[in-house]
């Protein structure tokens, strides 16, 4: 067959040498013969590096070098340094050596990432896998061979290269385990099998299987790892065919010895590698300051330099006459007012090229990387829990950490730890599970199960009432079979593996009282074993839960031929469903849930209905038909779904407790004395967000509770009207509003409102959510705010958006998975090391870095600076009185290392009092450490410094002789000043150092020696140059070293004074704000009541919160896919 | 990292170091000591200035008698000092050619500006008193080696002449690079050290240069400087010192760094003992945040 006959590909484009594919969206769907590679669409090959050899490394690489801002800047400096009249360095391009080895040093850090994914890209190609191929004798073959249409066979604990669909397994059911770890971070197994109308392979043998010619239609290649949607032909009959028959790249094949399966997506086509998102780079807070002070500088250096050009041009007027040995006639620019003035200008630009520090964009990389290494390194945010370490995944946020304004946590995964134990039920009006009753011995006779924290004797003592029937075996029975669990059997142990931590919980429960589930055996029947009697029920359907549904059902058919639909879902959803009940019954039940809900609880209702067989038959008629639709498909059977999903019976409800994770309360409280605003967005139902609201002590009885919940546009204004009202009236709120008032109030006409009132509130809480309004949520705060910094943190898929879209990522690593520990920024085990994170690794990398960015401003005024005050003696003439090999040699050795040393290693406070003391964090909020006051501080200290400097110099220097009656001449004493602005800025260093490490004082020396050998080098070793035996000259008389200790004593003066003061009346503060903190606890633990982390069903600890009725419902864990 | 590595870490940081008041009690100690120090060592320094330009004003040949209040030690140093004059000026230091001082006569002639030949330079005779082909490159050439500072001075004291020598007064480094190309052609002896001190660029526009040293000790008394007036018309505007002084072991003019170190010491010293007394105040808090 002609391999262009599919057309699989839609046209490529191509530019000049490079072809480029269409994006996936814009492909043709596909089509596909079995066992015919189609060598129209790439192979299996992936590339993720972004340069495809070190060829095109090089050119590509520097290209985008230049697009940086400051690099430009320096490049354009060193054009103008070749333009001979306004060279002031004979037409040499000397910035190129300082630039050059930035540059470099951001190449090499290039070229290793990338090279270290082109080695994980080629060791991902070139895995071994085995195919088979018409005409070519089945083999090993790499992974990057694969073309779409290829059979392949993979063996047990193999990776999947590429997206498959199974088309025969070792498992005699057709079914075929699969690990997604790689994709979702899930280690539960998932079962994926051959479409039913397929079995027929299952015979065949390998040969036969390749002589097969099957045409299989589907998607185009599309992101979604829960969706497929194709169909086979065989035969002339159509087979639907659905994600359940199709096995993604990554996955690892378990428990199966072997599959076979036709390459469906290959290489960037499949679905993992659809999925991964390219990071956008964020910029912190810090840096968009920062560019926008070297604008500023940048700005400042034109000025200075134009305003030098005119007052030299003005001099030249006044001063020609005296100048006649200069001889400047007429003709010349020294003449012409304004042709002066610009060559002028050019010259001055020339002498300031390093007032636009250098290093600094390069240090600061640096730095962030290796206070990114300490971050994983420190104790504090290691997880020893889940043994997890905190990752650092993009470094150049550090100091945002130290600035948060605003914190939105997710809260199943994030606040608790995602493990439901079975806590409570109501059955028959009778609710079980409030007292402990049963003895530690009775617990130990009962089947050793997980998640079930449940003692209460009553409920066995009616159960063994009436065994085998009764609505209490009916409950059981429910719980047993109505879920979508696996079983593995492990070294003979029954194993449960659950997507959803409820269901597990409630098989467990069930297992708990005798009523274990065995599995699913050969004949797709549910194997119950009810007290030792294994009872087997035909499973013929599952209906599964997505986020729509928010229900359960399964249709089983028993041993008496009875067909049977039982459904568990959210209360709101499932009422609507039922047939009528007995008034009481229904009040009793939904009083019980409601309770159960005001603790916390996450309650669920669960239902059955017997169905006549005829209605049975007619529904699934429909319902195959949806199956097996291409379009729509989804759409259909929901319809479908809903049909059989009617006049269902109660059977009783249950109540599962979400467990918080440790230290998640001490933890909020300190975010929320640290000034950060902390919103809770959940998906929780609004009673179940406000306990868990308390129990993480996000919300207390001093605030306010304004709760916003309507659902329709007019309400919700009204219920915003009230709440500004009421926020107005008082300074302590907390805010509630649901997800649906929510929809509304994003709107821009009342987001306006929702802000205003949200800035009154210590606390929000937003429930019932989708993933999309989160994201909606952050970005709305960030919109109508946009100079705060946002936070968000989240475990799960569903707060990906909410993670991108907030200044700072933060994922939990967990249990729900690893989708959102990749989008983010950084990668925590647990909630509570947020609070280590920020206040003590975010402040002070802020206060750090912003000390590290105003001092390479600070230090290149002390080096370009004494010149222009020098100036002041030659009428602005523009000359440069340094040396250029050590001119240059500034930025890169005298002064780079003990500053980077410093950032990295210097703490103000350890860290246990930071992150125990909030009050120290405002630094970060308040900008008080980078803000334009702050920059002209720095600015203008080194301006003065740099005048003190240069006046001492040539004071000391030139107005008498060194030694012998013999003179120094400029370029020894410049020379001097060099050495001076060498040495104030390293004292500086230890002037606003907290702690001394050996690294910063050997680096300080270090600086200053390797001055010292640079000056012997030029002075003494190169008789060619302008300053030679400057330094014996100078440095063998006493006269240098006391003019050094009056330089640094009168340059320092101030700094000594002013820093250690401001610092020191900081602390003060500190003392008294901490002792009043600790009082303020103390008082907190005697008068507030104990939050409800504990399980305890006393109604008069319940806090009395405005609950109405009717919120009762069901938020399931599991996400939508 | 385990915790011996955190330990280890911890370990490098030096912790409890002050360095800040003793570092500055220690500075400003110094600095007072040597403003006293630089007082005391220098008693016996001396320093006479005059300025000549006035005097000599329109004439060729001047002189002008000094007093000398008291017994001046050899070895001492006759310098003269002008202001006004800028040689700091970009055109003017640019001015110079080096290649052509070394001895070398393959050079960059453009450096030269428009003092380029000996027309240009206003040079007629020689070194050896040899006349100079006028549109021949002057040796040397260049601003600064036109606008050269050759007025010449004689000590007489009561009719006797003290020796001032022109050796051992320029940078040795200097002389060994200054190259005599061919003295007929050359208007200036390039290897005389008083030229080679001049075409060392001084910073300010007020500057000193050394002219010449005096081996013997100068009784007090009353003595005249007879001085040639040689210089062109570079300057016309400039003031004209010439000056007697002594080596002074750390200036010449005392308040410059007497002075500063006077008024900078002491405040060192109050700002080092009101941080002590400060951190001696918070050493509670010191304990109790690890505040270093």
């Amino acid at each position: 067959m002609d391999s262009h006959s599919y057309n699989n590909e839609t046209t490529i484009k191509k530019l000049g040498f490079i072809t480029v594919r269409p994006p996936a969206h814009q492909m043709n769907d596909r089509s596909i013969v079995s066992n015919v590679p189609d060598l129209a669409v790439p192979d299996n090959q992936i590339t993720t590096s972004k340069y495809s050899s070190i060829i095109t490394f090089i050119p590509l690489n520097l290209i985008e070098q230049f697009s940086k801002l400051a690099n430009v800047y320096f490049l354009i400096i060193a054009i103008m340094q070749m333009i001979s009249t306004i060279s002031i360095t004979n037409g040499q391009p000397v910035i190129m050596g300082p630039l050059s080895i930035v540059v470099c040093i951001s190449m090499i850090k290039d070229f290793v990432e990338d090279y270290q994914r082109r080695r994980s890209d080629e060791a991902e190609n070139t895995r071994k896998t085995y195919l088979i191929r018409t005409n070519e004798p089945p083999r090993e073959a790499q992974w990057r061979e694969l073309r779409i249409g290829d059979l392949i066979k993979v063996q047990k604990d193999e990776q999947i290269p590429a997206d498959i669909l199974l088309m025969q397994t070792s498992d005699k059911k057709g079914n075929a385990f699969i690990e997604t770890k790689n994709l979702d971070g899930e280690t539960n197994l998932k079962c994926k099998n051959i479409q039913k109308n397929l079995k027929q392979l299952q015979e065949q043998s390998e040969d036969s299987l390749l002589a097969l010619r099957m045409t299989i239609k589907y998607e185009r290649p599309n992101p979604y790892l829960y969706q497929f949607t194709g169909s086979a032909e065989i035969n002339n009959q159509q087979i639907p065919l659905s994600e359940k028959n199709f096995i993604l790249r990554g996955c690892a094949l378990r428990n199966v010895n072997f599959i076979y399966g036709v390459v469906c997506y290959n290489g960037h086509d499949s679905k993992i590698m659809l999925n991964s998102v390219k990071a956008i780079p964020k910029r912190s807070h810090l840096e968009r300051t920062m560019n926008l002070f070297i604008i500023v500088i940048f700005l400042l250096q034109m000025i200075m330099c134009c305003f030098g050009g005119f007052l030299n041009s003005q001099w030249q007027q006044i001063h020609n006459s005296e100048l006649s040995y200069l001889d400047i006639q007429n003709t010349e620019p020294e003449h012409n007012f304004v042709k002066n003035l610009f060559i002028k200008w050019g010259n001055w630009i020339l002498i300031f090229t390093n007032f636009v520090p250098i290093s600094l964009l390069v240090s600061l990389e640096m730095v962030k990387y290796f206070q990114g290494m300490l971050i994983t390194f420190d104790k504090g945010t290691y997880s020893a829990e889940y043994d997890i370490k905190t990752t650092v995944q993009s470094s150049n946020l550090n100091e945002e950490l130290g600035q948060v304004d605003y914190i939105f946590s997710d809260k199943t995964g994030t606040l608790t730890k995602n493990q439901m134990d079975f806590k409570c039920l109501t059955v028959n009006k009778k609710s079980y599970g409030k007292e402990v009753t049963l003895s530690n011995e009775e617990v130990s006779k009962l089947a050793q199960v997980t998640n079930v924290d449940f003692r209460d004797k009553a409920f066995f003592n009616d159960l063994n009432q009436t065994p085998g029937k009764g609505p209490l075996h009916e409950f059981l029975l429910c719980l047993s079979l109505c879920h979508t669990i696996v079983t593995e059997n492990k070294n003979g142990q029954l194993l449960y593996q659950a997507s959803s931590p409820d269901e597990l919980a409630l098989v467990n429960f069930a297992r708990f009282c005798g009523y274990t589930f065995e599995g699913v055996d050969a004949s797709n029947s549910m194997v119950v074993n009810i007290k030792g009697d294994n009872k087997i029920y035909q499973l013929l359907h599952v209906l599964e839960f997505n986020s729509t549904r928010k229900r359960v059902s399964v249709i089983v058919q028993d041993q008496q031929n009875q067909i049977i639909l039982y459904t568990k879902g959210a209360d709101s959803v499932i009422e609507p469903l039922m047939k009528p009940v007995v008034p009481q019954l229904k009040e009793k039940t939904w009083n019980d849930l409601q309770e159960f809900a005001s603790i916390g609880l996450r309650t669920l209702l669960l239902t059955r209905r017997i169905l006549p067989l005829q209605t049975y038959k007619e529904w699934e008629k429909t319902y195959l038909q949806a199956c097996s639709a291409i379009q729509n498909r989804d759409n259909l059977m929901m319809e479908a779904q809903a049909k059989i999903e009617q006049e269902l019976e109660l059977i009783g409800g249950t109540a599962i407790e979400d467990k918080l994770q440790e230290d998640v309360g001490p933890t909020i409280q300190n975010l929320k004395d640290a000034g950060i605003k902390v919103w809770v967005l959940t998906g929780d139902k609004i009673e179940t967000a406000i306990n868990i609201g308390y129990s993480c002590q996000l919300l207390n009885d001093t605030l306010q509770q304004i709760i916003v919940d309507a659902n329709d546009e007019q309400s919700v204004n009204k219920e915003l009207e009230k709440a500004f009202q009421k926020s107005q009236n008082n300074n302590k709120n907390a805010l509630v509003i649901s997800g649906n008032a929510l929809i509304i109030a994003m709107k821009p006409e009342y987001s306006r409102k929702v802000m205003e009132i949200a800035e009154r509130c210590e606390a929000v809480v937003a429930c019932r959510v989708s993933p999309k309004q989160k994201q909606e949520i952050v970005q709305l705060v960030r919109s109508n705010k946009p100079n705060v910094t946002t936070l968000a943190i989240g475990d799960g898929a569903n707060d990906v958006n909410m993670i991108t879209a907030a200044h700072i990522g933060i994922g939990i690593k967990g249990v729900e998975g690893q989708q959102a520990a990749r989008a983010s920024d950084y990668a925590v085990g647990e909630f509570r090391i947020l609070r280590r994170l920020t206040l003590y690794h975010g402040r002070e990398s802020y206060r750090k870095n912003s000390t590290l960015v105003n001092y390479n401003f600070y230090k290149n005024m002390l080096l370009v600076l004494p010149q222009y005050w020098w100036a002041l003696n030659n009428g602005f003439s523009a000359v440069m009185f340094y040396d250029q090999l050590l001119y240059q040699s500034y930025n890169l050795f005298f002064t780079s290392l003990p500053i980077v040393l410093y950032a990295i290693f210097d703490e103000e406070f350890s860290g246990d009092i930071l992150s125990s003391n909030p009050n120290l964090y405002d630094i970060g909020i308040k900008h008080k450490l980078f803000n334009v006051k702050i920059f002209l501080y720095w600015v203008i200290n080194g301006t003065i410094q740099a005048g003190i400097l240069s006046y001492l110099t040539f004071q000391t220097y030139e107005t008498s002789s060194i030694y012998n009656g013999m003179m120094a001449g400029l370029w020894t004493t410049g020379a001097i000043v060099l050495g001076y602005s060498v040495l104030n800025s390293n004292i500086k260093i230890i002037l606003f150092s907290n702690t001394y490490s050996i690294g910063v004082i050997f680096a300080l020396l270090g600086s200053v020696l390797l001055y010292l050998f640079l000056f012997f080098i030029v002075s003494e070793k190169m008789p060619k140059s302008d300053m030679s035996n400057s330094q014996s000259a100078t440095l063998i008389h006493l006269r240098f070293y006391f003019a050094t200790l009056l330089v640094v004593g009168a340059t320092s003066i101030f700094d000594f004074a002013l820093t250690k003061f401001a610092q020191w009346s900081q602390y003060d503060q500190v003392t008294t704000q901490h002792d009043k903190h600790i009082e303020l606890q103390d008082e907190q633990f005697l008068h507030q009541p104990s939050p409800n982390t504990q399980f305890q069903l006393n109604n008069s600890q319940v806090p009395k919160s405005p609950i109405k009725r009717g919120y009762t419902g069901f938020a399931f864990s599991q996400e939508e896919h | 990292m385990n915790s011996e590595q955190n330990k280890q870490l911890q370990e490098w940081k030096l912790k409890y170091i002050k360095l800040n008041p003793i570092l500055l009690i220690f500075m400003g100690l110094i600095l007072i000591a040597f403003g006293i120090v630089s007082q005391t060592v220098d008693i016996n320094y001396e320093y006479i200035s005059t300025r000549y330009d006035e005097i000599c004003a329109n004439k060729i040949q001047c002189s002008i008698t000094i007093v000398v209040p008291s017994k001046m030690k050899s070895p001492i140093f006759f310098s003269y000092e002008v202001s006004s004059f800028f040689q700091n000026t970009d055109k003017y230091f640019n001015s110079i050619p080096y290649d052509l001082l070394y001895g070398n006569l393959d050079f960059d002639i453009s450096i030269c500006d428009q003092y380029k030949s000996n027309r240009e330079m206003g040079k007629i005779f020689s070194v050896t008193n040899k006349t100079l082909e006028q549109d021949e490159i002057a040796i040397p050439c260049g601003i600064a080696a036109y606008s050269y500072m050759n007025d010449e001075f004689t000590l007489t004291k009561d009719g006797n002449q003290i020796l001032i020598t022109d050796k051992g007064i320029a940078w040795e480094s200097d002389k060994e690079k200054f190259t005599n190309i061919n003295l007929d052609k050359q208007w200036i002896d390039m290897e005389s050290e008083r030229f080679i001190n001049w075409m060392r660029p001084s910073p300010l526009s007020k500057f000193r240069k050394l002219w010449g040293r005096i081996d013997q000790d100068l009784e007090s008394g009353t003595y005249t400087v007879n001085i040639q007036i040689k210089t062109n018309d570079a300057f016309a505007e400039t003031k004209k010192y010439f000056l007697l002084h002594n080596n002074g072991q750390f200036s010449d003019p005392i308040l410059v760094i007497t002075l500063p170190c006077l008024c900078v010491g002491p405040f060192l010293i109050i700002f080092g003992l009101i941080n002590m007394i400060y951190w001696g105040k918070k050493q509670n808090l010191i304990k109790k945040y690890r505040i270093y």
